[in-house]
C-alpha cells in the first residue's frame, strides 16, 4: 500500500515518504543541532553533513571546526580504528578511549603544523599536526570542509 | 631497526612518515637514508597526491572515495608504488625493514 495520507493517517505515518516521516526526521535533526551549535554552524555553511553519523564536532585552536563521522574502512572513525595498534604502541591509547583522545587532541592540542596539500586534481586537503600534553603528536588529515578522514599517531620531538 | 610502513591513506603515505622532526619542522620516517633521498620523497609526494585526489568533499556527500576514479588511475598509482619499492630496496642499508600494507590495498582496488 502507498504511503499517502489515506493509508498513513497523514502526519501519524512515519515512513520517509510521508509528511510525518519527513517531519520526524527534521525534528531529530533539529534536536541534534540544538544540542550541538558547531553542527549547526557546519550545516549553515552548506557542508553536506549527516548529523546522525556524527561522532563529535570540535573546534581546534585555529578556529577551524572539524567533525568525525562513523565512516567506513577508508574514512572516519572506522578507518582510524585500523591504526589502533599504533595508537596503543605510541600513545598508550586503548580503543575504548580513542574517540575522547582524538577530540582532546583537536580541542586542547597546540597546532604545530598546518599545511594545505595540493592533490593531483588541483584540489586541496589539509594536513595538521597537534601537540597534546607536551608529548603526543597526532597527524590529522582533513578535507577542506572539515571532515576528518584520518588521524595517525606520531613519534614526536625528534 | 625501524619498521617503515607502506600504506595508502588520505594525505598520509604511502611511505608512512610517523616522526615529527623539530629541527626540520616536518614529518619524516626517522630513517636518514629515506629522509635524505629526494627521489624517493618526490615519488612519495606524487603517489600521495594521486591517491588523495580520489577523495571528494561536499559533492554528493561530505566525503566520498571515488572508486571509479581510483580504478581509472590504478595503473598510474601502481607504477608509482613499484618505483617507490624499487628505490627503497636500493636505499636499504640495513637500517629499516618494510611493512608492506599497500600491496593488499592495490589488490582490493583492482577487484
Amino acid at each position: 500500500m502507498g504511503q499517502g495520507s489515506k493509508f498513513s493517517k497523514g502526519l501519524r505515518g512515519d515512513g520517509l515518504g510521508t509528511k510525518g516521516g519527513r517531519a520526524n526526521l527534521q525534528n531529530e535533526t533539529n534536536a541534534l543541532i540544538k544540542n550541538n551549535p558547531l553542527l549547526g554552524d557546519l550545516i549553515k555553511n552548506g557542508v553536506k553533513i549527516n548529523p546522525k553519523d556524527v561522532i563529535f564536532t570540535a573546534k581546534d585552536k585555529s578556529g577551524q571546526v572539524v567533525w568525525l563521522e562513523k565512516g567506513n574502512t577508508i574514512k572516519g572513525l572506522e578507518h582510524i580504528k585500523k591504526h589502533i595498534n599504533d595508537f596503543v604502541d605510541k600513545h598508550n591509547i586503548q580503543e575504548k578511549h580513542l574517540v575522547v583522545h582524538l577530540k582532546n587532541v583537536i580541542t586542547k592540542g597546540v597546532i604545530i603544523h598546518s599545511q594545505e596539500k595540493i592533490l593531483s586534481n588541483g584540489k586541496v586537503g589539509l594536513e595538521k599536526i597537534y601537540l597534546y600534553k607536551g608529548k603526543y603528536y597526532t597527524l590529522g588529515a582533513v578535507g577542506t570542509n572539515g571532515y576528518i578522514v584520518s588521524m595517525y599517531p606520531l613519534d614526536g620531538g625528534k | 631497526m625501524k619498521k617503515v610502513k607502506l600504506e595508502l591513506d588520505f594525505l598520509i603515505g604511502p611511505i608512512i612518515k610517523d616522526v615529527f622532526s623539530i629541527s626540520k619542522n616536518k614529518l619524516v620516517t626517522g630513517v636518514d637514508v629515506i629522509d635524505n633521498d629526494s627521489e624517493i620523497n618526490n615519488l612519495n609526494d606524487k603517489a600521495s597526491a594521486l591517491y588523495s585526489s580520489f577523495y571528494e568533499f561536499d559533492e554528493n556527500n561530505a566525503c566520498r572515495f571515488n572508486i571509479l576514479m581510483a580504478k581509472e588511475h590504478l595503473d598510474e598509482l601502481m607504477k608509482l608504488i613499484t618505483k617507490i619499492k624499487d628505490r627503497l630496496n636500493i636505499l636499504n642499508d640495513g637500517s629499516f625493514e618494510l611493512n608492506d600494507m599497500v600491496s593488499e590495498q592495490l589488490n582490493r582496488l583492482n577487484q
